[in-house]
This record gives structure tokens, sequence and C-alpha cells, in this order.
């Protein structure tokens, strides 16, 4: 890859040129207000200051994916966000809910992060920058990063157009795509080999993860599942905030999937009594199998639900398995077919009685 | 719980493609194969018609079992549809099995010419589901 | 006037129905009181004939003479009188379908008369459990004894004194015959006695199933006769060592070259098929010729045809043969015999279709549930059924009266007509095989079509389960059936007119053939051939094994072919891009003439095989004294032989070799002999398979001294240093043969741009060839036809065939397209997707997987805001839709995680409902 090494505060002057050079339209950017971080659309390059205190802040709100979707618009815009979000913008340029051409992927390198409101709470504690020595100290005092960052394998940014990884007290920005390159020399960035795969730290993480999904409890019977979801009240908000799940009109807010009424008296004659709302089993397992292949493991669903179910054992958890017998780890490319469009002649037998 | 699984009947739905696996219930009921009377026969045009869900939704509905057939991967009236549904049923049984519920869903790939093995089939569905014991979502309220 | 068809097998059956489809009054007369032929009398209980049968009785344009017999024939083609059992009726062409009679002068020696020794077709009628009178036990008729050792003998009454000539079709049957017993009944053994192994293609594959995976036993051995002692059946036969017997675990040990002596329970001769008894008879009163064998006279260039004009023939009747070729020549004389012919009849289907609105009516579904004579009133309990279905909501009739096909379809249509039905619930048959007919009934009624359910009593429930359990499988099917009903919607339907003009790809023989018959049939051709000239496989051979010279053959089809201006050639071109469906395709041209768009209402396939090449085989390429038999057959046509030791390798290099390699081995022997009678010829072979009549060929080769010499399966012959060296497993020793020429047998390999028409016409392949519509091991009904309607396959492009064979299927393919360019129209079909343009999302994933790229991407304006006069447009969404060509498979729905794409008659909420009530 080629790319190059910065300081910290040039993240300033390479995000602001960006924009003075037309590379991109506009910017979509963490940005701080107060303790809290979220996101901005940015047009005006004198909005964007001090990009580094913020950028690799560990708080998730939203996943920046979930809010460019559908925006199948011409002017090309930039988006800086940690690698489960670009991720998902990758699933959502192969799902045709993002144009490849008009978005600039700029990923981040994420240590793991805190629930926004958690971050916002311990700001003091936890600043603008932590590391793994740092994150375990935090835990030790109560202040633990999302589950699904603690067995988030993908940390470090490795996809997308362009990287921002974070290497001894400097920053190195390379380019993985023809896009990204063009975008960094636009901004006149000398540009020279760089190797940021860091193969090793990538291993280390994995391990780590593996090790913590391991921990987490399991999901292993129907008896399990119900309780699991015992509390859902079927507000379907982790649908609504998943970046994956991209259909205009849900299957469970149509007729059949949300049956109302008389549909749903007649089905209360036919079982004698049936739950409302209805469908919420059915719900849980057909999104899980619809995002199966496609989700990110970026835990949005779990953040977002009002009934605090961990979400996490569920849909990331169940989806890797799958991911695992596909062979396929979504967002890392945008030429790589969906599992589900594809096939070979021979394959899966195994998985099938 | 052992009460019932002695007089323990299994309800199984079973989704067959009309060219292949249709074909073959209907060899088996040609060449007078008798098999255990617990299928219930929802008829696609093929494997590729199966949405994952419909299974789901089988199993929740209190189906014991649920049988999905195909044509042999490669003789697929439509060419392809088997494939999608392979990958389709091989990801839906990934997620059944970390739930404890794969027993409960197979699939076969059976011919027009079949009707032995559809037989047995349903034969074996039969027994395996019986072992497996009834589905708890039967008596749920849902 | 019309056409006879004589003979109501399943030849006859294919010929009567291609006729009356396209508007040819037939006369189709059988002299049994029932149609099926032999057919009928096989194991295999749903043959797929029944159906057709159903649509004969049916079928307004044919006039079925059950228990008639041809008594005397006057006038000529064109003209024809014809005197059937006292009747007489005018006719333009005849064909003639009478089949054959098995073998029955069976020698004493194989103990015939003994309760458990049976010919081959008695044990077809024992392996049958199609009505509960038949048992379908394997059991010794002696003393109902479970069968632990079966025996076949094969070739019992072929390749002998009593008939020279191989009956072809018994090899592949005892084969299905024993898997038949081995999936059925696994414990028994099998043995199977045999001289050579003449399978051809998918039977072969089937044999090496039965060696390898069932365990079956074939012993290569001619067994002189069967021995009843103390209640079992003991046959002696020379053992040799046979890869199939070494080492192979349970097998009894057997020594070199002894005696070897097996006690079986059961035998069964494996009898030869013979002209029929009566054939003699018929060809005297209609005036054609048989052959030396008794068989009705044909060519190998006109496979079809009789001496006199306007009498065609077909099926077992002009050779022994499968069910696939008698069928093949069936449609190909149908046609042939339709150009004597006028059309007078109206086609079935052609006349527009009203449909009653229902979408304001009240929901009125009618329950009928039929008996089938018996079949299903026995076994179910109908009245308690008929009860039950009553209450269901909905449910506004439930008649449980009827008993028969026709009184169902009756009761449907005044059901409709008289008490405004608005849904058909047939529980009964089987969807598979007559729901169009049932559909035809509502739509004459007045109902669209796709209002209708059927539940399969018969095969899925009645025949396969008690009484009490079938009850209650039938209630709980018929009522999720009632509830899937509910959500039936009525499918649009359109009329579309069918382009008169056909499509051939590929120039060789079978190509050319079929362009010049669709032709003469008055329909416009467009012939497309990759090479710069046509002619194929027929440019690469000298002369035909029937002495016809091939170049002579090729001119006589160029030249008509050029002379008929309804063909329009195409060389150095192929075909791209092909889009629509049956009746109303367009393709465009690559090629010379690049880029043209042709529109046309039918296709056939027939792009051949071509040869492998033996490269590095035996030293090929770099041995010049190693040739292949078509190099071999251009030396001999060069007329002098100066070699004085020909070594003639057959089965050396594996694949799949052409029917015809067997007749080429010995053919060019004999030539080479005829040319240099003291040359030495050694055939080392695995089998010779001499199929048919050219058994005889097979015979004049050893009598000429011709020495043929088996090897061992797992010891195939070397060539080294200019010594051939095999292990000989008769005399069980090594020979050494120092050849001047190596002649072999290669495979064929399909055409290369098979894999590319496979994907443009959805037509699937099978290790490279074109694979027929249904996949029977047994039967294949339907030779030509493929899953996509209105595309056909023929010649070596669905197996390396031979030439009679490429051409009688190349005329079936012909005459399956000429049916359908027959219909002025046809109905675009209801099993169709469509997309909700409110839900879809654009992402596309349906597009790519379609498999008939029936979908698109479009971009759609989306609200637009209209300020006075003038509109502006707020933007644009992607959204999907359905185009041409859909053929229904579902793979976009069930992909769509929103169900924006649906398909039509299998919706999400018809399967939901039948779900709720599983
Ligand atoms: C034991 C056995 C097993 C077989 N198994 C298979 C198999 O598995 N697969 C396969 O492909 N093939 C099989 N065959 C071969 C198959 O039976 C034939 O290929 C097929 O039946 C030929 O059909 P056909 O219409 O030519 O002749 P037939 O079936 O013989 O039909 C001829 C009809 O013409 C009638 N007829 C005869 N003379 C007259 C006349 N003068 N006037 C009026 N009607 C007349 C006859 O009554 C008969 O109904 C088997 C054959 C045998 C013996
Ligand atoms: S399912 Fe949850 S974890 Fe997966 S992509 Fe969607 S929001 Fe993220
Ligand atoms: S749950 Fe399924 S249908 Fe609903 S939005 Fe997600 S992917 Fe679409
Ligand atoms: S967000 Fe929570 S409560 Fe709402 S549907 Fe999802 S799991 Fe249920
Ligand atoms: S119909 Fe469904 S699968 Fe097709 S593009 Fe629309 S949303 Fe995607
Ligand atoms: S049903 Fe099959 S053929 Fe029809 S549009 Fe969908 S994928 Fe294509
Ligand atoms: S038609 Fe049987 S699987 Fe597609």
């Amino acid at each position: 890859m080629k790319g190059t090494e910065l300081n910290y505060e040039d993240l300033e002057g390479f995000f602001q040129g960006l924009l003075d050079n037309k590379v991109i339209d506009a910017l979509i950017m963490p940005h701080r207000v107060g303790n809290k971080v979220s996101y901005m659309l940015v047009r005006d390059k004198e909005k964007v200051a001090s990009p580094e205190s913020v950028i690799f802040a560990p708080s998730f709100g939203v996943n920046a994916a979930n809010v460019v979707k559908g925006w199948m618009i011409d002017n090309k815009v930039g988006i800086v966000a940690k690698p489960c979000e670009i991720r998902a913008a990758i699933e959502l340029i192969k799902l045709k809910q993002l144009n490849e051409e008009s978005v600039l992927l700029i990923t981040v390198d994420c240590s793991g992060a805190f629930k926004n409101e958690d971050y916002a709470e311990h700001y003091a504690e936890i600043g603008n920058l932590v590391d793994s020595a740092k994150l375990k100290e935090l835990e030790g005092k109560g202040i633990s990063i999302r589950e699904a960052c603690a067995i988030c394998e993908n940390r470090l940014a490795d996809i997308g157009d362009i990287i921002i990884a974070r290497i001894n007290g400097k920053v190195g920005v390379a380019g993985l795509t023809e896009m990204g390159v063009k975008a960094l020399s636009a901004v006149g960035l000398p540009l020279e080999d760089k190797d940021l795969e860091r193969r090793e730290e990538k291993e280390r993480i994995v391990a780590e993860a593996r090790k913590r999904l391991e921990e987490l409890p399991k999901i292993d019977s129907v008896e399990a599942l119900e309780a699991f979801l015992q509390d859902c009240i079927v507000c379907k908000n982790c649908r609504d905030v998943c970046p994956v799940c991209y259909c205009k009109e849900c299957f469970f807010d149509q007729p059949l999937g949300n049956p109302v009424g008389g549909d749903l008296l007649n089905l209360a004659e036919l079982r004698g009594a049936i739950e409302v709302p209805a469908n919420q089993l059915l719900y849980h397992l057909t999104r899980v199998y619809h995002v199966c292949t496609t989700c990110v493991a970026c835990g949005a669903c779990e953040d977002a639900c009002p009934k605090s179910i961990p979400l996490t054992r569920f849909y990331p958890v169940l989806a890797q398995k799958v991911q695992e017998i596909f062979e396929y780890v979504p967002g890392k490319d945008t030429k790589e077919p969906l599992p589900f469009t594809t096939y070979e002649d021979e394959e899966l037998e195994e998985c099938l009685r | 719980m052992e009460e019932v699984v002695g007089g323990f009947e299994p309800k199984i739905v079973g989704f067959t493609c009309n060219w292949c696996t249709y074909a073959g219930a209907d060899l088996a009921g040609t060449s007078r194969k008798k098999y255990p009377p617990n299928i219930r026969i929802i008829r696609l045009m093929c494997s590729g018609r199966l949405d994952p869900m419909f299974v789901l939704k089988a199993l929740l509905n209190g189906a014991d079992g649920v049988f999905i057939g195909g044509c042999h991967p490669g003789e697929c009236h439509y060419i392809k549809g088997n494939f999608y549904a392979r990958r389709r049923i091989a990801a839906l049984r990934t997620i059944l099995k970390q739930l404890g519920l794969d027993k409960r869903v197979r699939s076969e790939w059976i011919s027009a010419s079949e009707g032995d093995k559809f037989a047995r089939t349903m034969k074996d569905m039969a027994e395996e589901i019986k072992q497996v014991g009834p589905n708890p979502m039967r008596d749920k309220i849902l | 006037m019309g056409i006879a068809v004589i003979g109501g097998g399943v030849a006859g059956i294919t010929a009567a129905l291609d006729l009356a489809d396209s508007g040819y009054k037939v006369y189709l007369i059988e002299k049994n009181a029932k149609l099926g032929g032999k057919v009928a009398e096989l194991a295999e209980c749903e043959t797929g004939i029944a159906p057709r049968i159903v649509k004969i009785e049916n079928h307004p344009n044919i006039e079925l003479m059950l228990s008639s017999e041809v008594e005397g024939l006057s006038g000529s083609a064109g003209d024809f009188k014809l005197k059937v059992s006292g009747k007489e009726i005018d006719v333009e062409s005849v064909v003639l379908a009478p089949g054959y009679d098995v073998f029955d002068s069976i020698a004493k020696s194989y103990a015939i008369g003994h309760p458990n020794v049976v010919t081959a077709l008695e044990f077809e009628g024992m392996l049958r459990a199609c009505t509960p009178s038949e048992t379908g036990q394997l059991v010794r008729p002696s003393d109902g004894k479970p069968v632990k050792r079966i025996g076949f003998i094969k070739c019992v009454g072929s390749r002998g004194k009593e008939n020279e000539i191989c009956s072809t079709a018994c090899c592949g049957f005892t084969a299905k015959e024993a898997w038949e017993v081995k999936e059925r009944f696994p414990g028994t053994e099998v043995y199977i006695f045999y001289m050579d192994i003449r399978v051809f293609g998918r039977d072969e594959e089937l044999v090496a199933k039965l060696k390898d995976k069932y365990g079956v036993k074939y012993i290569r051995s001619r067994v002189p006769e069967v021995i009843p002692e103390n209640g079992t059946l003991t046959v002696k036969f020379e053992n040799k060592p046979l890869q199939g017997l070494r080492g192979r675990g349970q097998s009894p040990r057997l020594e070199n070259g002894t005696v070897e002596r097996l006690d079986l329970d059961m035998v069964v001769l494996a009898v030869g098929l013979l002209p029929s008894k009566t054939l003699g008879k018929l060809a005297e009163i209609m005036g054609v010729k048989t052959d030396t064998y008794g068989y009705l006279e044909t060519s190998l260039t006109n496979p079809l045809e009789t001496n006199v004009p306007g009498i065609l023939a077909c099926g077992t009747a002009t050779a022994p043969m499968k069910v696939r070729e008698s069928v093949a020549q069936a449609s190909g004389a149908a046609l042939k015999a339709a150009l004597f012919s006028e059309r007078t009849e109206l086609i079935p289907g052609q006349e527009e279709r009203k449909f009653i609105e229902v979408a304001d009516k009240p929901l009125k579904i009618g329950v009928f549930i039929c008996g089938c004579e018996g079949e299903v009133a026995g076994a179910v309990d109908l009245p308690a059924v008929v009860e039950h279905v009553k209450h269901l909501t909905g449910v506004a009739s439930v008649n449980g009266e009827t008993t028969t096909m026709k009184e169902a379809l009756e009761a449907i249509e005044s059901g409709i007509v008289d008490q405004g039905l608005t849904r058909i619930v047939v529980a009964g048959y089987s969807p598979r095989l007559y729901e169009d007919l049932f559909r035809d009934a509502c739509a004459k009624a007045g109902l669209n079509p796709y209002l209708l359910d059927m539940v399969n009593l018969r095969e899925q429930v009645a025949w396969v389960h008690g009484k009490e359990e079938a009850t209650n499988a039938a209630i709980s099917q018929i009522t999720m059936a009632v509830e899937r009903a509910r959500y039936l919607e009525p499918v649009p339907i359109e009329r579309y007119p069918v382009i008169p003009k056909a499509l051939v790809v590929g120039g060789g023989v079978a190509g050319m053939n079929a362009a010049l018959e669709i032709a003469q049939a008055g329909y416009e051709v467009y012939l497309v051939e990759k090479e710069a000239e046509l002619g194929g496989g027929l440019r690469e051979n000298t002369e035909l094994p029937s002495g016809e010279s091939a170049s002579d053959v090729l001119k006589e089809f160029v030249e008509k072919i050029s002379s008929n201006e309804k063909i329009r050639v195409y060389t150095g071109a192929t075909v791209e891009d092909v889009r629509g469906r049956a009746g109303s395709f367009r393709a465009r041209m690559k090629g010379e003439d690049g880029g043209e768009e042709i529109d046309f209402g039918a296709a056939i396939l027939a792009t051949g095989a071509r040869e492998f090449v033996p490269e590095g085989w035996y030293g090929y390429g770099q041995e010049k004294k190693v040739v292949t038999q078509s190099e071999f057959e251009k030396m001999l046509a060069g007329g002098h032989m100066d070699a004085t030791t020909i070594v003639m390798i057959q089965d050396g290099i594996p694949g799949q070799r052409s029917k015809y390699s067997g007749i080429q081995v010995v053919s060019n022997a004999l030539k080479a002999k005829a040319l240099k009678p003291d040359l030495n010829v050694f055939v080392l072979y695995q089998e010779i398979k001499t199929y048919g009549k050219w058994e005889v060929l097979y015979k004049e080769a050893r009598e000429k001294g011709v020495i043929f010499l088996r090897y061992d399966e797992g010891r195939p012959p070397a060539f080294q240093e200019g010594i051939v060296s095999v292990y000989d497993v008769i005399f069980t020793d090594e020979i050494q043969i120092k050849p001047d020429v190596v002649v072999l047998s290669p495979a064929m390999l399909p055409a290369e741009e098979n894999e590319q028409l496979s994907t443009m016409f959805m037509i699937p392949l099978k290790n490279g060839f074109f694979l027929e519509e249904q996949e029977r091991p047994k039967l294949v009904l339907t030779p030509v036809d493929t899953v996509n309607e209105g595309v056909f396959i023929c010649g070596s492009a669905v197996y390396p065939a031979m030439v009679d064979e490429a051409i009688a299927m190349s005329s079936a393919a012909a005459s399956r397209a000429c049916v359908l360019l027959a219909k002025n129209f046809l109905e675009t079909p209801g099993i169709v997707s469509v997309v909700d343009d409110a839900i879809c999302s654009g992402c596309g994933v349906c597009v790519d997987l379609c498999p008939v790229e029936a979908i698109e991407l479009v971009e759609e304006p989306v609200s637009a805001v209209t300020f006075g006069v003038m509109t502006v447009l707020s933007g644009k969404k992607t959204v999907a839709r359905v185009i041409e060509g859909c053929i229904g498979c579902g793979s976009c729905a069930s992909y769509c995680p929103s169900g924006a794409i649906s398909l039509q008659n299998f919706k999400d909420q018809q399967v939901f409902a039948q779900l709720d009530y599983a």
C-alpha cells in the first residue's frame, strides 16, 4: 500500500485538504460536543477542528453507514469511521444502497469503544485516546467497552479507500484503493510504500476477541432463546439502527410480518391464543437470517434496545458461524460477491442434514 | 415428558420441488412404498423458492420437523435453484444449530426416480424426530 | 382426411399426439383393448405414459380405434384407403408403430417352465406394485420364500443361432432390473451373466454404480443351462478371473478358468426383442419391405422411411431399441407423415379465453375430492373427509362423488358455471401430471386457471398410508390447500403470437436434417454453423457403415439446403444473447454477418460432439504409427494396405465413446481385411458394443479371422518400443505383438460451445452434453424436449450417437418444433415473478440470482411535484423489474428480504396459509 506518516496534528490539514481540493464535496466525521462524540456532515472545511482529538475517541453512538444508507447521490462524501462502520458501508455498496463512486471510505483504527452514554459519563477517566492497557485499567474500575467491541476481531483499519492507523505516537495514512491513493496525492501527501498490516498485533487482537467470545453466555436452546428475548417489546429499534437491514419496507412492517386486527384474530382462533404483539420470535429469527452474511458485528442493535437485551450475543454471534461456512468476512472488498448470490458446484453438503 | 414420547407422532412439514422430490414422492406412491404419515407436503416449483423464513415459521407454528427436498445439485429444472437453496439451508441450519434446533430440519436431494429414497427418508426422519422429541413451541402461546 | 397411426405403444402414442397437437386428424389403431404396449407391462408403475393416454382419450383430433386391426390398404401417398376391422378410413399417410414381441422359444436347458425361472418381462411384472393385487415382493414363486440370490442371464434369444442380432435394450433393462432389486431388497445378492455389457451414456453410469456401489456381480460367461435341484436353481459357468469378482469382499472366491457352480433362488432370462409376430402380415398388407431379420426395412440415412412413400415406420418395429429411441423415431415419423397431409383440425387451446372477474365476488371455494376409480375411495374414509372439509371457512361446496377424472373435470366446470365457485381445490390426482388438464377445465368454465389448487391424495396419501392415517393426512392436506386457495389470485394471462420460424444451431447431419424438415413443413429456418462449411462430423468421415460415401451424403444434404429458399444458412457464425420464450425468441448473430438480430419461435441445438485428441496416449502424437480410428478410416479409403500387423485398442482411453465406436472398430477391421486378407488384425478390447443389427459385422469379423483379445479392466495394454503387450484373460497370458499400425478409439467430447448455449438457452448439461427434459433413468419419454419450452436438442449434442439415431432424433426435434410453430398463439406463463415498486429497495440481488437474466434494475422518477403547468421531478429511485423470460423458479423471491419481488401463485402469503394449517 502507498502512504505516509503524519503527526496527529496534521490530520486537520489533511481533512481540510480533502474538502479544499474538491476530492470530496462533504465529509461525515465524528466531532465533539463537550464530553460527547457524535457525527457531523461537514461542507465548510473550517468546521473541521482538531479531528485528532475525536476520530479515535472510543465512543459508539450510531453506525455511520446507517446514516448514509440509501443516499444514492452524485456528490462525493467522505466517511471517517471505525472499521465496523466502514465494513457496513462496503456491504451497502454491494447492496446498491450506497454508490461506490460517491463515497470515499476512510477507516480509522479502533481500540474498542464504549457506549456513547458511558463514554460521556466517564470522559474524564477515558479521554480522547485509549490503548489496551488503559482499557484493562478502566475495566478494573467497572468501565467496560461494549460486548460487541470486546469480541471484535477487526479493530485495526484494513479496509476502505484510506486507512488511518495509530503507530508509535504517529498516524499512518495509506490508500488501499486507486481512489484512495488518488485522494492522498491530491492533498499533496508524499507517498511511499508503506506496510500497515500489523500482522502480529492483529493476531493478538483476534486471540483476545475469540477468548472473550467463548466466555459469552450461549443461547443454545429454545428455552434459552425465549428467556433471552423475554423482555423484547418488538419495537424493532434493533432493526432500525442496523446498517445492513436495508429494506425500504421491512417484512415485519407489512401485513404478513406484522399481522393485526382480523388477520390476528384468525390466527388466534386457529391456535386458541396468540401472543401480541405477534411474531416476536419470527422477527428475530428471520432478521438474524436476513443479516447472517452481512452483519458486521457493530453491536448497534444492542445499544439501541430500550430493554437492554444483550443482542450482541444473538445477532453477530449467530451470524459469525454462518460467515465461517462461507469463508466470508463482510465488508472486506466491494468486489467480493455476497454469499447468497454465488455457489460452488460441490459444497456444504455436511451442513444440510 | 415420558408419556408424550411414547405416543408421540411427530408432525413434519415437507417442502418439495415439483420436478424432483415431489415426483419422487409420487413414485413412492405408485410403487406402493409405505411410509409413516407424519409428512405434510407443500409443493414448491423449485427448492430455489424455499425462503428459510418458511422453515422458521413452520418451527414456530409447532412443526416437529421440517423436510426440504430438491433435485440433486446440477439437476435442478431451473439450473441454479438448488445451488442457492443449498446455501440458504446451510446458513439457516448453522443458525439453528447454535440454538439447538438444527436436528429438526433436514434436507435431501431426491430425484424423480428415487421413490425408495423418498420413502426411506420419510421413515428415517420420523424416527429421528421421535428421538429429538416434540417441538417445545407446540403448546406455547406464540 | 387424416393420418393413421398403427400401434398404440409408446411410439404410436407419441406420434399420434404430435400430429393431433399440430392440427391433423389422427386415427390411432391398436389391436389390443388398451393403449400402452409393452411399456404398460414394465415394472415402473409411473412410466409417464398415463397422462398421455388421458390426453389421447380426450383429444378432439384423435379417433381412437381399440381392438382394431388393419385388413387392407389401397391407394397411394396422399390418398390411401385403409380397411380397419371392417371400417374404411381415408388417410393421406400412415405411421407404422406395431412394436415388438419378446423371444419365446427358450431352450429347455434353461429350465423354462420352472416357477422360479422367469423371463425379464415376467420379472418386470413381478416387481410391479401398482395395484394392491400386484405384490411387488421379491419371493420365489414356487414357495413364497424370500429370494436371497438372483441371477440374470443375458442374451437369451439374442446373438445366437435363433436370432443373430443383439437386442440392444436387454443390457440396459437388466441393469435397471438389478438396480430395482438392489434398491428395494438390498439384502439380495445379484449376479449377472453376460457376454458384453453394451450400454451407453447414462446406462453406463448405472452399470458402474451397480458394480461399485451396489455390489452386483457381473460375470462374463454364457450360461448354457439352469439345473433345478432341491428347491434351488444351479447354474454352471466357466469362470475367468474377472475384475468384478476378484478380491471383492463377500463374493465366493472363484478359481481361474474353472467351471463354477452357483445356487440361485431365482433366474431371470433377459430374453431378446424380436419383430412382432404379426409384423410380417402387417407389412404384407401395407406393401412395405422387411429386412433379413423380419423388421421393417429402413436405411441408415433414412431411418424412418419405408419403401412406400407416405408410409413411415418407427419404434421397435424397425429394430430393437429402448423407449428413448422409439419415442424419438415416433416424433420424427409423425412430422414426415404430416408432410403428406393437409391440416384440417383446430389446435386445442388456441381460442382466446376470457375469465370472470373474481375480485369483487365473495370467496366461494369448491372442493372436489375424487375417488380415483376406487384408488382413493378404497383407502381413505371419504365421507369423513367430506364432512370435515365442509366446515372449513370459505368452502361453498364439497363434492366427494366423482370417481373418474372425466367426472371430476365435468363437475368442476359445472361448479364454476352453475354455482359461481371462485376457487377450486381438487383432491385426488397428482398436480405434476394433471394440473394442466384441471387448469384447462377451470379456464374453459371461465375461471382463471391459477385459482386452482391440487392435493395429491392418490400417490401421496392413499397408496402410502393405512386407512386411518390416510384419512387424517387427507384432511390435513386438503385443509392446507383450502387455506392456500383462499389467497390465490387470478394471474394475468396474455396471448402472444408465435413467430413461425426456427433457429437451428449446428450444421452437422442432425442440424441439417432438422432444418430441412422444418422447412419442408413450411416454416422458415435459420441454420447457424460456426465453421466455414456445413457438414460437421460428416466431413471427417469417408464412408458410413452402410457403405454410403460420407461426402455424397453430405453433398446431397447441402444441395437440398441451398436449394430450399426457406432456409437461411449462416456459416462462420454463432448466436449470442438469446432472449424471450417459447414462440417468441430473439437472438443476435455473431460472425461474418455480424450483429444481425433474428426472431424465431423455436430453437434446436444440434452442436454435435468432437473427438478427443488422444495426445500422449499410447504415443499418439509422437509415433507416426499410432492413429485414431477416423484417421485409419481415411488410410483405408486410400485403397491399399502396406502393413502386415494392425493392433486396435478399444476402450484404452477413458471417457464416453460414441455409439458408433464399436461398429467402427469391426467395420474398419473388416475393410482392412478386405484390402489384404492375410493381414493380422488384433482388437484389444473390454467390450465390443456392436448393438442391434451391427452384431452381424462383429460375427463376420471373427469369421474373417480378426483376432479379438479381451484384457482385464485393471490391466490395459501397453505400447512400448514398438511392442504392444497385453494380458489376455482368455489365454491367461501376456501377449506381445509388434504392430505396424496402432489404432486408438478416443472418447467423444461435447462441443465447446455447449457451456455457453446452456446458459443462453437455459438447458442443463450433464457431462457437457445437453440434458433432456425429464431425467428418468428408466424411461425417457421426452428425448428431444428440454426444460425450456421451445428449445429442443438432438444428435450427438445429447450423447454421441450413431448416424441413423442422430437423424431420427433430429427429425423428432423438428417435429416437436413444428408442433409449437403450428400454433398461432401461446399464452404467457402464470408462475412468474412480479415486483412491488413501492417496497423494492433496488439492491439488485435478485438480478444477480435470476438464472435467466429476467430481472433488470430500472430508474424511476419519484414524487413529482407540480407547479401550475410545470412538473418538477424531485428525484429518482432504482427498482427491479421482471422483464421477459421469467421461468418461475422463485430464487429471487426467496432472497428478497422484504418480499418486494414475489412469485405469483407461490407468494409468501400462500405458503404461510398452508403452514398455519399444516
Ligand atoms: C423386459 C423388458 C424391459 C424393458 N425395460 C426398458 C427400460 O427400462 N427402458 C427402456 O427405455 N426400454 C425398455 N424396454 C424396451 C421397451 O419396452 C421398448 O423400447 C418400447 O416398449 C417400444 O415401444 P413401441 O411403441 O415401439 O412398441 P410396443 O410397446 O411393443 O407397442 C406396440 C403396440 O402396437 C400394437 N400393435 C402391434 N401390431 C399391431 C397391428 N397390426 N395393428 C394394431 N396395433 C398393433 C401392440 O399391441 C402394441 O400395443 C424393455 C423391454 C423389455 C422386454
Ligand atoms: S445486526 Fe446488529 S451487530 Fe449486526 S450489523 Fe446489524 S446492528 Fe450491527
Ligand atoms: S429484518 Fe429483514 S425484512 Fe426487515 S429490514 Fe431487516 S432485512 Fe429487511
Ligand atoms: S430493540 Fe430490543 S425490544 Fe426492540 S425489537 Fe429489538 S430486541 Fe426487541
Ligand atoms: S426486488 Fe428485492 S431483491 Fe430485488 S432489487 Fe428489490 S429489494 Fe432487492
Ligand atoms: S422467478 Fe426465477 S426466473 Fe423468474 S425472475 Fe425470479 S429468479 Fe428469475
Ligand atoms: S426444480 Fe428441483 S430443485 Fe430446482
